[in-house]
């Protein structure tokens, strides 16, 4: 929530915005808040994070550096695991896990087992992965070495506006995950459970 | 003259050539290389090396000679070949403040990473609105060796020039290489610098000044290495050696040739360039590389913006072959640029002239 409330602020897309309309709309990057962009390359990231965390090492900084990527940018991957791990670089590789690469589903891409998942999570509930991250992050940092969490979630939106996802997903397999699934509704349920919030404060 | 003088002010013609001492010391271009990356990681630990053989096997072709040992395991990086991975590593490491120096083991498996270099440290400066640097250079030998084909040949310099972003070096001498790659691992900008093979065991002679530590060359500023008034000969890399040889050749035939060696590919010296055909009238350009969309043509176009009116032949443009490199040696031959093929050019442009009188 935090972090939506920072992409606000620099993802009009326009004067206003912290890159003054030179990026997409999702590619924020303000810099004060430690934040950089993803890029529209899928995945590109993946390497940069290792090399960022490098750079945290040599400046013998006591953190560690997350980034987020889907299973269908899972190319450049491997290589960058092991470079992190050679390297003992503290990184945190969050691979949100829809089954999906555009069209192409999880069994056509990579074998899960082959790069040793630390920690296979449910990615629509909030709770579960802010704890594996903050498990995570302490551990990056204290073993100095990669940690890769896989969040099992689902896409019930298009790819991109140019995609059709009701050609290759059942629609009513879509409805299911909307409905149940949620993670917003789900946090929701969680936080009017504890009396934080209710009706009269949504409006 | 012909057409009309189109007036644009453009400054006088730096003329770089260094009166040598006779007691100048030679050094090879392997060696300019190696002493300024050993100097420049010496002067600031944010600068480290990465690549392929770069550390235990003290580079593919030696530039990095005796780091490792200097500098240790942390500092020098021998890689998989992974060029898309550890040139993405690299970019991180600059986005977060280190001075990453990415050598390919040749500019063609700049390829594999060119999403790297392009989409992410090429754009990531004007993508944030200035808030992100991207302190990176990309080094390694560039265009044909001697007997490698076609996917070890090709000459990068037109493709990373016309990208915004990058700034696009190519050394010819030690001078250029020692002074030039300082500037770029200084640079605050993504930096692609352009090596030739058979130019790293290629002596040439240093001043004290080059020697110096402190020694650095400006970034888009090309060097006359020979003046001359009849005609203009641009030239990079190894090419200008070529356009050397060419003009001592024409000299001999009483044809006084000007060798602007450009050193800068991104930003291109125009001022140079553009002042030296205003006082020859023509221009021979000269590349090792493929001829459509090449660094001649751009050479070209800003003549006949900048200069047309001072034109008293055609341009004349030399370059590789239009086709993939050859591997057998004679045909190779063939699809790059040879001294011959330069004089021959500079005599075309020379003879080609129309004298004033006869146009009337």
């Amino acid at each position: 929530m935090w972090q939506w409330g920072v992409a606000r602020k620099c993802s009009d897309a326009n004067k206003y915005d912290n890159v003054k309309g030179r990026q997409m709309l999702t590619h924020y990057r303000p810099k004060k808040h430690n934040y950089f962009t993803v890029a529209s390359t899928i995945a590109t990231q993946i390497s940069h994070v290792v090399g960022a965390t490098y750079s945290l090492k040599m400046d013998k900084k006591d953190a560690c550096v997350v980034t987020y990527f889907g299973d269908g940018g899972s190319r450049t991957f491997p290589c960058c695991l092991k470079f992190s791990a050679v390297l003992e670089a503290p990184v945190i590789f969050i691979c949100w896990n829809n089954g999906w690469a555009i069209s192409t589903p999880i069994s056509d891409q990579f074998p899960r087992k082959a790069y040793g998942v630390r920690s296979i999570r449910d990615g629509n509930d909030a709770l579960d992965i802010y704890s594996a991250i903050q498990a995570a992050h302490q551990m990056a940092i204290t073993e100095e070495r990669p940690i890769l969490i896989e969040a099992l979630t689902y896409r019930v939106g298009h790819h991109t506006a140019s995609d059709d996802s009701t050609k290759y997903h059942p629609v009513n397999e879509i409805k299911w995950w909307r409905l149940t699934r949620d993670p917003m509704a789900r946090f929701r349920k969680w936080i009017e459970k504890n009396g934080w919030w209710n009706d009269m404060a949504e409006s | 003259m012909l057409g009309v003088i189109r007036h644009k002010s453009i400054r006088p013609a730096f003329s770089a050539i260094r009166h040598l001492s006779s007691a100048a010391k030679e050094i090879t271009v392997r060696e300019a290389l190696n002493s300024a990356l050993d100097e420049e990681m010496s002067a600031d630990p944010k600068v480290f090396l990465m690549g392929e053989e770069v550390g235990e096997y003290q580079g593919a072709y030696k530039i990095s000679k005796g780091l490792l040992d200097k500098y240790g395991p942390e500092r020098v990086l021998d890689t998989p070949i992974t060029e898309a991975g550890f040139t993405g590593i690299g970019v991180g490491a600059a986005y977060y403040g280190l001075r990453p120096v990415v050598e390919f083991m040749t500019f063609n498996f700049s390829m594999q990473a060119i999403d790297h270099i392009i989409n992410s440290a090429a754009k990531s400066n004007y993508m944030s609105a200035g808030q992100i640097s991207v302190p990176i250079v990309f080094r390694g030998p560039n265009g044909a060796a001697a007997g490698v084909g076609a996917q070890h040949s090709q000459c990068y310099a037109s493709w990373y020039g016309s990208c915004p972003g990058l700034k696009v070096l190519s050394p010819y001498s030690s001078e250029d290489a020692r002074g030039l790659l300082k500037a770029a691992i200084r640079d605050p900008d993504p930096v692609v610098f352009l090596e030739n093979e058979l130019l790293y065991g290629e002596s040439f002679p240093v001043s004290a000044e080059v020697l110096d530590s402190s020694f650095c060359l400006p970034i888009g500023k090309a060097k006359i290495e020979r003046e001359g008034k009849d005609v203009t000969i641009t030239a990079y890399s190894k090419m200008v050696g070529f356009a050397l040889k060419a003009a001592e050749t024409l000299a001999k035939e009483g044809i006084s040739a000007e060798v602007i060696n450009l050193r800068s590919i991104r930003p291109l010296d125009r001022s140079t360039i553009n002042t030296s055909v205003r006082k020859t009238n023509r221009l021979v350009t000269v590349e090792e590389g493929f001829p459509q969309h090449g660094v001649g043509a751009e050479i070209c176009t800003s003549v006949i913006e900048e200069s047309f009116g001072y034109l008293d032949a055609p341009v004349e443009r030399i370059a590789g072959a239009d086709v993939p490199m050859p591997y057998a040696a004679n045909l190779e031959r063939m699809a790059v640029p040879q001294v011959e093929d330069i004089v021959r050019a500079a005599k075309r442009a020379c003879y080609r002239s129309v004298p004033l009188a006869a146009s009337a």
